[in-house]
């Protein structure tokens, strides 16, 4: 088993595809056997995808992905304070290295991970990626807590401003009187 | 008096002593003028101080009808293929706030081919105008499901929301927003909102005049007069003193008691009141309910609320028409020369009917149900609700009033 941070790297190099053909077979290979080295590399795929979404947003300048913006530095830097642990942890034994190494990818991946319940399947390595139209929707703290695909982005603006007008429906009936003016006797 | 008036005579003459006199008395007429704020002070606040024993703040949960009303426009839908934890999200929503959106570019294929916008239907149409009056712009939506109709009434005042219904999002902690009025000495409560049963999932938490808290629960609600019964767990307040008379009159004092910001004013009662409140009259008796342009008399009431106190529902004979209030501004006011009286519209009359059978017809103004004005559906329920025998129409028709006596089915 590789240290954490070595292991990270690796898996790093292995998703930007600058790996040697021997080097990312034995890498697989490795991936076979290791179910947490799996989970490591699942954990990156997403955050590569939060980061995505995230400079996707920025571009145009929403809040909500501002708010994403924040989350995604604070998983970085908790993702970091991980890693550290992990380095320390690296002299302990291999046994005891396996538990907290689980649960350092379980700590880092729970800010990443929560804002992104929704079924996001990662793209097979060397497999041509067919990026298309998503809407992230977010809760009222600006988390990410589901993402609905669509083919265009006119159908993805149609069902944003769907769910805002009937929000706005529903507001405007929660804070306004609601007067009875015809029915039947 | 006599010595003294003599030597200011011979002093300095009798129009200096006048002057003097004046003067003198000056001081007393001031004095008497503040006399008269302090007790209007003192009245207002006793006024007030005997209202509170009969008030009480209840939190309420937020209202299913909203969803209802709303419910061939939500999102999930009109969005058939909506992947399903998008679908669990929107359909059960944040615990407080609201949703947003972000697009962003996607890593994953749709589940099939279909395009989800293919299901999305056109929606309602909101009709939303600024009405001009006195307590600044109100902004009316008007929508319609099946023969009902409501208005979303949301007055902006000083960039503050006067509310009919609070709601408190989340519904965390205690946060009791809406009034309601002690009924009678075994703790019935009368909150002038449509609530149902379904809504309520235990007690709700009430805080008493005395600033002590409590828990009630439902009894029964009416959804057209708009009212609904709780009941204290146990019994505490000054049961109200519900106004003889249907209406203030015009020109009269009445103090107003409204959810918004636990506002409280007097105000000159002129006819209506584009406010929601309790309306109160001088003498502490709670005189009806004002709902943005509607009133429902508290004596008028009475009738329904004993029902739902009795069995937790109001039953009502069945004319068999449909009929909507002819609002302010509204073409058929100036149509029939209706000017600021109470009328309503029968829009529909049904085959076979009471109402068909007693020679209604769609397009009539009704003016008077019972020989009493109604001009919006409270009313005519509450009215119909203290029915007893074949009612009585007063109906306007080619420019003549004419009368119908509606006999119903047994």
């Amino acid at each position: 088993m590789e240290p954490i941070s070595d292991q990270t790297e690796l898996l790093e190099q292995y998703l930007d595809g600058t790996l040697e053909a021997d080097e990312a077979a034995r890498v697989e290979a490795l991936l076979r056997e290791d179910a947490a080295m799996r989970d490591t590399l699942e954990q990156l795929r997403l955050e590569r995808d939060l980061r995505v979404r995230v400079f996707a947003s920025l571009e145009g300048g929403h809040r909500e992905a501002d708010a994403a913006a924040e989350r995604f530095v604070a998983s970085v830097a908790r993702r970091e304070h991980v890693r550290r642990l992990a380095r320390m942890a690296r002299f302990v034994a291999a046994a005891a290295a396996v538990v907290l190494i689980g649960f350092g990818i379980g700590w880092t991946g729970r800010a990443a991970l929560d804002p992104q319940p929704g079924p996001v399947t990662p793209v097979a390595q060397g497999e041509a990626a067919s990026y298309r139209v998503a809407v992230a929707v977010t809760d009222d703290a600006g988390n990410v807590v589901a993402v609905q695909p669509f083919s265009s982005i006119d159908e993805a603006e149609r069902f944003s401003r769907d769910l805002k007008a009937w929000q706005d429906n529903r507001r405007q009936l929660e804070q306004g009187g609601v007067l009875l003016v015809g029915d039947r006797f | 008096m006599q010595m003294a008036v003599r030597v200011c005579l011979r002093s300095i003459g009798w129009p200096a002593c006048v002057l003097a006199g004046v003067l003198a008395c000056a001081p007393l007429a001031g004095g008497q003028e503040t006399s008269l704020l302090q007790q209007l002070d003192r009245e207002t606040q006793a006024l007030y101080q005997q209202v509170q024993r009969s008030v009480v703040r209840v939190q309420l949960p937020p209202p299913a009808w909203l969803d209802e009303l709303l419910a061939d426009e939500h999102p999930a839908r009109r969005w058939q293929q909506l992947d399903p934890e998008v679908r669990k999200r929107i359909e059960t929503g944040p615990p407080s706030g609201r949703l947003g959106t972000v697009i962003v570019p996607a890593t994953q294929p749709s589940a099939d081919g279909k395009q989800p916008g293919d299901d999305a239907q056109d929606g309602a149409t909101w009709q939303v105008r600024p009405l001009p009056g006195p307590s600044g712009v109100q902004i009316e939506s008007r929508r319609q499901k099946g023969d009902t109709q409501v208005i979303v009434v949301t007055p902006q005042i000083d960039g503050e929301s006067q509310l009919g219904l609070r709601v408190q999002p989340g519904q965390a902690g205690f946060a009791p927003a809406n009034l309601a009025i002690v009924l009678d000495e075994a703790g019935h409560l009368l909150v002038p909102v449509y609530l149902q049963q379904r809504q309520f999932d235990g007690p709700v938490h009430v805080e008493l005049g005395d600033g002590r808290t409590a828990r009630a629960t439902f009894v029964g609600s009416d959804r057209q007069t708009g009212l609904t019964v709780l009941k204290l767990d146990q019994p505490a307040g000054a049961p109200v003193r519900i106004s003889d008379q249907p209406r203030p009159a015009e020109g009269s004092l009445v103090m107003i008691l409204s959810p918004a910001n636990d506002a409280a004013r007097l105000a000159v009662w002129t006819g209506a009141s584009r406010e929601w409140g309790m309306v109160i009259a001088a003498d502490g008796a709670v005189v009806g309910f004002a709902r943005h342009g509607q009133f429902l008399s508290a004596s008028l009431s009475m009738p329904a609320i004993r029902a739902l106190i009795g069995s937790g529902q109001v039953d009502r004979p069945r004319f068999g028409m449909v009929v909507v209030e002819i609002r302010e501004g509204d073409a058929l006011r100036q149509k029939h020369a209706l000017g600021r009286r109470p009328a309503m519209h029968v829009m529909r009359v049904i085959p076979g009917s009471a109402a068909e059978r007693a020679g209604l017809r769609s397009g009539d103004i009704v003016l008077e149900l019972n020989d009493q004005p109604v001009g919006d559906v409270p009313t005519f329920a509450a009215i119909l609700a203290a029915h007893d025998g074949p009612a009585t129409l007063t109906i306007l028709r080619d420019g003549r009033q004419e009368r119908f006596e509606v006999r119903f089915d047994q």
